[in-house]
């Protein structure tokens, strides 16, 4: 029998130490749960990330290895052995990385170690793309055709005109957006395989590959799943993700504008069967392609904590990270579906470091940065001033999420905090959240995927003014750097008298200040 | 007296006049148009606040070579004293040897073609993997590779040379 829950404690510690096997915003994301729920905490880190956010935040930090993700932040027989010696009850893998790998989440039981995240044959049944859509078939769960596994290119463009183009190939290990592409034409085929196949190699050691029928246009919207080890599963809301590049998910909300209460109700269901023929426990999010007719499709499910968590969170009003210890600690669910309630909206915006020229990553040292505040408005991050954006590790550097009162209130809000966010010394794709804001399809709620490829205008406009205030600070700052100032309309003191020899020597006012700090006497 | 800046940001060079008045406050000349300006350090960073003419201003202004970068809103301009430098893109010859640069830095992961091979406008050269995403760099040009300035598994910073690319004739020759 488990002793009552005593309402008045502040900390209901379910477990005594949690190792985060993870970096960047998630991490710290992850830490808070920790500090919260009174659980002492444990960060690991890559050489390139010894003054890391998720290092400093954490009650105690061991490094796991050098810079390269493969020899640190992947490394599993390490990470087990440091959780083991620091003490850990149990790991959180965060999202990326080892969050999918059935194999490290097996290292965690056989060492004696809780994995925050659903059993090890759960992960890789589900994490078998092809396994999974046949699972999911069987539960009764509509799926998209396609094919299995293929190695071989010839079988595979055989495969591609049997099923009809256009097609879309994607890793069967895959996830993140890597390794897929989209074939319009037999002629693609070949090259389109074979970039597939390279990618998925280098992002995820396996180069298995299957052919899917491409659905166009369509909608991407997931399904927030939690399970517990006694058989409940509650479906806590649906994310529209339909606005995504280079399928990477840029923008999320909560709940859908192209979702129902019908189709809502059909996707919740779809999604709670899904998971409990995986058997599945912890939380996860079972994705649907949903055509312009409102038919939905099982996609893959994504058996760990999501990047776009926080607009569910707010939504659903729940703490998916605590929630999700507390279940993988033995707990039983806290709420059931007849009480889930969803509240108002809410959007994210993944800020990356990337040129919004060219979109590609923009790799260097963040000189300043301040993140937005106010009503509304949550910022995930690991940003700091003297943050190093390296080459390493995924550019995300930060998740702004508006929640309103309705969807407008929220992306006001969202505009509102857009402009409020400074990063100097990385570029970010900031300007181009700004623009789909503004855009009227994306306020009309009329996006899907091929939103930013077709409809959207990326060119980004900074106002005119802007330039104009950027010229007119340059210059007073020039004309301050040139060395004191002789004030027209003053008294103008003669250069080299001893006046102005003596405020050299000892700024008094706040002007002299700026001017001694140009000069670089202070 | 004021003093009198050539300045350039996107581009595009005005000439800016700065003239001190009383009180800190100054008298900024931009075009035919006149700002009173006063500006204010916060603390001892580099933020300031700027009012002209009483329009609030936030920015954040570090010293680099030549000027300054300065964030108005989202956006850093590129302050540089002097005039507009034209962009290399725009001085490159539609003919003679052409050179791929590494356009962010990252590790290559693929090089797709070899000294002497024929490639194609559009073609993919090198793929160069990034932040996790492998970036397919493709020719600007039809030609002949003339050279090859990366290896496979080699860390490569941005603006590095990676192919070049010649005139088919120049090739054959």
């Amino acid at each position: 029998m488990r002793p009552a829950r005593d309402a008045g404690r502040l900390e209901q510690a379910v477990l005594r130490k949690l190792l985060v096997a993870n970096r960047g915003e998630i991490a710290v994301r992850i830490l808070r749960a920790c500090r919260e729920l009174g659980i002492r905490s444990v960060a690991i880190y890559s050489d390139a990330d010894r003054t890391a956010a998720h290092v400093r935040y954490a009650d105690e930090a061991y490094c796991v290895g050098p810079a390269p993700a493969a020899e640190s932040y992947l490394n599993i027989e390490r990470i087990v052995s440091l959780a083991k010696e620091s003490g850990a009850e149990a790991v959180h893998p965060g999202y990326g990385f080892l969050s999918e790998n059935a194999r490290f989440a097996e290292a965690c039981s056989q060492a004696g170690i809780t994995f925050v995240g659903p059993p090890a044959s759960a992960i890789r049944m589900l994490g078998d793309k092809i396994e999974a859509r046949r699972r999911a078939g069987q539960a009764g769960v509509p799926v998209v055709p396609g094919s299995a596994e293929i190695r071989d290119v010839d079988e595979a463009e055989r495969i591609g005109k049997q099923i009809g183009y256009p097609v879309v190939i994607k890793a069967a290990g895959g996830g993140g957006g890597r390794g897929i592409r989209e074939v319009d034409t037999p002629s693609a085929f070949r090259r389109a395989f074979e970039t597939a196949r390279q990618e998925a190699l280098t992002a995820f050691g396996n180069d298995a590959l299957y052919v899917e029928k491409l659905i166009r246009p369509v909608r991407h919207i997931e399904v927030q799943i939690i399970a517990d080890r006694f058989g409940n599963v509650v479906a806590l809301g649906e994310r529209e993700c339909s606005i995504q590049r280079r399928h990477q998910k840029i923008i999320e909300e909560c709940p859908s504008p192209f979702v129902d209460p019908l189709l809502r109700h059909r996707l919740f269901d779809a999604a709670v069967r899904a998971a409990l023929s995986a058997n599945y426990v912890n939380i996860g999010t079972v994705e649907f392609l949903v055509d312009a007719d409102r038919n939905f499709y099982f996609l893959e499910m994504n058996t760990r904590l999501q990047v776009e968590h926080p607009v569910t969170e707010l939504v659903a009003g729940v703490d998916l990270v605590a929630d999700q210890i507390r279940v993988a600690a033995g707990e039983a669910l806290p709420y059931s579906q007849h009480v889930v309630n969803l509240r108002g909206w809410a959007i994210e915006c993944r800020i990356v470091a990337e040129d919004p020229a060219s979109n590609l990553p923009s790799v260097g040292r963040v000189e300043f940065a301040r993140e937005p505040a106010g009503p509304g408005v949550r910022v995930e991050s690991a940003l700091h001033d003297g943050m190093e954006v390296s080459v390493y590790y995924d550019p995300l550097v930060a998740k702004v999420t508006a929640w309103g009162r309705d969807r407008m209130e929220a992306i006001r809000r969202m505009r509102r905090a857009l402009s409020e966010f400074k990063i100097v010394g990385v570029r970010t794709n900031i300007p181009f959240h700004m623009r789909v804001m503004e855009d009227p399809f994306f306020r009309a709620g009329q996006v899907d995927t091929s939103f930013i490829d077709r409809d959207f205008q990326a060119e980004y406009q900074a106002p005119e003014v802007d330039r104009l205030a950027a010229l007119i600070t340059a210059a007073v700052l020039l004309r301050h750097s040139a060395g004191p100032v002789a004030v027209e309309g003053g008294a103008a003191p003669a250069a080299g008298s001893r006046w102005r020899k003596a405020r050299l020597v000892a700024p008094a006012t706040p002007q002299a200040r700026i001017w001694a700090w140009h000069n670089g006497t202070s | 007296m004021a003093q009198r800046y050539l300045l350039t940001a996107d581009g595009l060079t005005s000439e800016v006049g700065v003239r001190p008045l009383p009180g800190g406050l100054y008298e900024v000349e931009v075009g035919d148009q006149r700002h009173q300006v006063e500006l204010k350090r916060i603390g001892n960073t580099d933020l300031y606040s700027v009012l002209i003419d009483h329009t609030s201003v936030e920015v954040y202004a570090s010293r680099r070579p030549g000027g300054y970068d300065v964030l108005v809103g989202n956006r850093v301009y590129e302050v540089r004293t002097g005039p507009a430098v034209r962009r290399p893109a725009a001085e490159e010859p539609a003919e003679g040897p052409w050179t791929l640069h590494a356009p962010m830095s990252g590790i290559v992961a693929e090089v797709s073609v070899e000294v002497g091979e024929p490639v194609a406008q559009g073609q993919v050269l090198v793929v160069v993997e990034s932040m996790k995403m492998n970036n397919e760099l493709r020719s600007r040009r039809d030609g002949v590779v003339a050279g090859v300035h990366a290896a496979l598994g080699q860390r490569v910073d941005t603006d590095q040379p990676l192919i070049t690319v010649a005139d088919a004739e120049a090739g054959r020759g």
